[in-house]
């Protein structure tokens, strides 16, 4: 009974992955039908295997749907997966279902170096302030949280510790920030503010591809972790007695998680709440704490959940595009208060 | 065969000492007991033979090999644990459970094979546990967790299996199960077994040896029916003398702070014990006589009675005894005939309550027709009733 509800819930979640894809390149304020997109994608599923290229939809929203809508719509399905399975791999080490990616500091540390960037107009040996200066801020950023954490993870004796540091690294960072967003010109306030609250818009397709190449890997690692992470359920007094390297797993769960939050964070910067609500809806909708099935069923998840809300992002606010953290947070903190109270938020 | 060695170990947290100087020693199939009061270093000693904490000074061995050249997954195929730490694994079905402890038998990337889930099975029949295995762990009592729990640390099939406090926080039906499962998983699976305990009493029925500790050293250690004595057990404890019965294993509270009023119990053939124990309890001074040394009134009622008036045979009872019996009597309050059989071997008793009649002491009598005239009790409610009466 268990195996076929997780086995077509895994299916069930396949399905919303592909709903959200085509979701993803149909909607926005150019509408585009969903014949078409089917079109497009076909003609570009068979010009890259005949090598021929065929083009039968109109240009204008053929631009739409390959120059726009399909590297941020596949952006953002990566985006959802990697922050979710990192929440999850981080709520399971420190056996705290509140716990997301960004609770070890990287996303303080990320804005710290964007504020950085943004605010006092420092360009980190690149020409002028642009795009790619904010994107090489936040990955310097994030880089800098996860190698500390990473050190700390080998060193300290404690997971809370661990924990604790992580909290004040965020702490530090944002008061550092603080500092530069008090002596900073208000335009530039505004544009680091709405960095802060993260964006799937800007993508391109190289940045696309370089996420993937990285995130794939890391996901594919991540659930080679399974077996680890389900002996760490019991705590780390208990994995160690059944045999399971715990500092060694620490350091690789905590680097797995740090990595695939970094990527995702210097592309789009913070995406709220995905990473720790996410793993808590799989759990309560599989009702298993088994992380060889809660992984992928995370990452399906995760992909949909975020590309829906980027979404409506895109349309809820009458034409007026939203930052991806306002739509997640809208929803996801009322949910999040729903399952607290309903006693739903299990490890 | 010795598979487990502990040798004049030294271990803490910090700089903090808590274990000095232990050395413990454990053959194939036996069974271990670490007993000792809170803070004595029992958990300290299970962590450093687990691996999970570092010996300051000395060793620990399985197979003559320390436990730290171990590879983590070598050790868990040889040592496996139940921790006292609050497992939670969140929404983990039984059988999922009991399958972590496949760990260290499967590869990194290999899925449970055939052999794998038959052990699982087959550990979960073991304890007893089958009928649980498609529940929720969280949704377990603590006695099934604590199966459960045991059913995982065997599916690691290890040769030496390690319990933190194993019976604490169980029922009476539960304690007695799980120490029958560690019996036979000595004695007929040859696993030894190092546990700590709390319940000496279950201890000394359970374990083939005791090692008693107390502030990180080793009191004592052999057979329990050595070790768990009397004088060792109330000096490592600090109890007051007499409160530990070794043959039994109970504990009396003893007498309370020396009761003002004061009765006198004319009892025998065992009939006395509980009505002591009761009226102890009610802040009374109570004396018992003249009872013979081999009832077992007089063995029950010694760690409860302010005073036990007894000789070896009826023969025996001189006149000092009789004596201070009637001293006590008429210092008494109230006398009360626990309704002993009426017999040769205590015509004396019989002797004490007539005296009392004549001093005109109230006499309670758990009889229909008394030897002197008295008032009769069936239950305990009526003595008290009786007693809160006279004593108001």
């Amino acid at each position: 009974m268990q195996r076929c509800r997780t086995a077509s819930a895994l299916a069930g979640l396949c399905g919303l992955v592909v709903l959200s894809l085509l979701l993803g390149i149909s909607v926005g304020p150019v509408h585009i039908p969903l014949s078409t997109v089917l079109k497009v994608l076909w003609s570009q599923i068979a010009s890259a295997l005949t090598h021929r290229h065929t083009q039968c939809v109109s240009s204008v929203y053929y631009e739409i749907v390959v120059g726009i809508r399909e590297p941020r719509t596949l952006a953002a399905l990566v985006g959802g997966a990697a922050l979710a399975v990192a929440g999850l791999m981080l709520q399971v080490l420190f056996r705290n279902p509140i716990v997301g990616p960004y609770v070890l500091g990287i996303s303080s540390s990320a804005m710290l170096f964007v504020g950085i960037a943004i605010l006092l107009g420092y360009t980190f040996g690149l020409g002028n302030l642009g795009p790619y200066t904010i994107v090489l801020a936040s990955f310097i950023g994030s880089l800098v949280a996860s190698l500390l954490i990473l050190v700390a993870a080998s060193l300290v004796p404690s997971i809370v510790t661990l924990l604790v540091l992580g909290l004040m690294i965020g702490y530090f960072c944002s008061a550092v920030t603080n500092i530069m967003i008090v002596f900073a010109q208000q335009r530039r306030v505004h544009e680091f503010i709405l960095w802060t609250f993260g964006s799937f818009s800007s993508y391109m397709w190289s940045q696309v591809i370089v996420t993937y190449a990285a995130c794939v890997p890391l996901l594919i690692a991540s659930f080679a972790m399974y077996r680890q992470l389900n002996a760490l359920l019991m705590g780390e007094s208990y994995a160690r007695t059944m045999g399971v390297n715990t500092r060694l797993a620490r350091v690789a769960i905590v680097g797995l998680s740090s990595a695939l939050t970094a990527v995702i964070t210097s592309f789009a910067g913070p995406v709220a709440f995905i990473g720790m609500a996410v793993p808590l809806m799989a759990r309560a909708l599989l009702k298993t704490s088994n992380n060889a099935v809660l992984i992928p069923a995370v990452a399906l998840l995760g992909a949909s959940v975020t590309c829906l809300c980027d979404v409506a992002a895109r349309v809820a606010f009458m034409g007026v595009e939203m930052p991806i953290s306002t739509v997640t947070s809208l929803f996801g903190a009322p949910l999040l208060a729903y399952m607290l109270v309903r006693r739903r938020v299990r490890l | 065969m010795r598979i487990l060695e502990v040798r004049d170990l030294r271990a803490g947290y910090g700089k903090r000492i808590v274990v000095d100087g232990v050395s413990i020693e454990v053959r194939k199939g036996e069974f271990l007991c670490i007993v000792g009061p809170n803070g004595a270093g029992k958990t300290t000693v299970l962590r450093c033979i687990l691996g999970l904490l570092k010996p300051m000074e000395g060793a620990v061995l399985v197979n003559g090999k320390s436990v730290y050249e171990y590879k983590p997954r070598e050790l868990a195929k040889r040592v496996s644990a139940v921790l006292t730490e609050r497992a939670d694994p969140g929404m983990l079905r039984v059988w999922e459970v009991v399958a972590l402890g496949r760990y260290p038998h499967t590869g990194p990337l290999s899925r449970m094979s055939e052999r794998d889930l038959d052990i699982v099975e087959e550990c979960l029949e073991l304890v007893g546990a089958r009928h649980l295995r498609n529940k929720l762990f969280s949704e377990l009592s603590d006695g099934e967790r604590q199966k459960v729990l045991i059913a995982r640390a065997l599916a690691q099939e290890p040769r030496i299996l390690v319990l933190d406090e194993p019976t604490t926080f169980l029922d009476l039906r539960h304690r007695i199960e799980i120490a029958r499962l560690l019996r036979k998983l000595a004695r007929e699976k040859r696993i030894s077994i190092v546990a700590t305990m709390h319940d000496i009493s279950l201890a000394m029925r359970v374990c083939d040896r005791v090692v008693l500790v107390k502030e990180g050293h080793v009191v004592a250690s052999g057979f329990p029916e050595d070790v768990l004595t009397e004088d060792m057990v109330s000096e490592v404890y600090e109890l007051p003398r007499g409160a530990f019965d070794e043959d039994t294993g109970c504990v009396e509270l003893g007498p309370e702070k020396e009761g003002e009023r004061a009765v006198f119990v004319v009892g025998g053939y065992g009939t006395a014990a509980k009505l002591c124990r009761f009226l102890a309890r009610q802040g009374l001074r109570v004396s018992i006589g003249i009872l013979l040394d081999l009832d077992i009134d007089y063995r029950l009622c010694m760690r409860v009675a302010h005073r036990v008036l007894h000789a070896p045979s009826p023969e025996a009872i001189d006149s000092s005894v009789i004596e201070e019996a009637a001293r006590l009597i008429e210092s008494s309050e109230a006398v009360i005939d626990s309704g002993f059989p009426l017999s040769d071997v205590y015509r004396h008793n019989e002797e004490l309550l007539r005296y009392a009649y004549e001093m005109e002491i109230p006499i309670a009598c758990r009889r229909r027709s008394g030897v002197v005239p008295c008032h009769p009790f069936e239950s305990l409610s009526q003595l008290a009733s009786f007693l809160s009466r006279l004593l108001l």
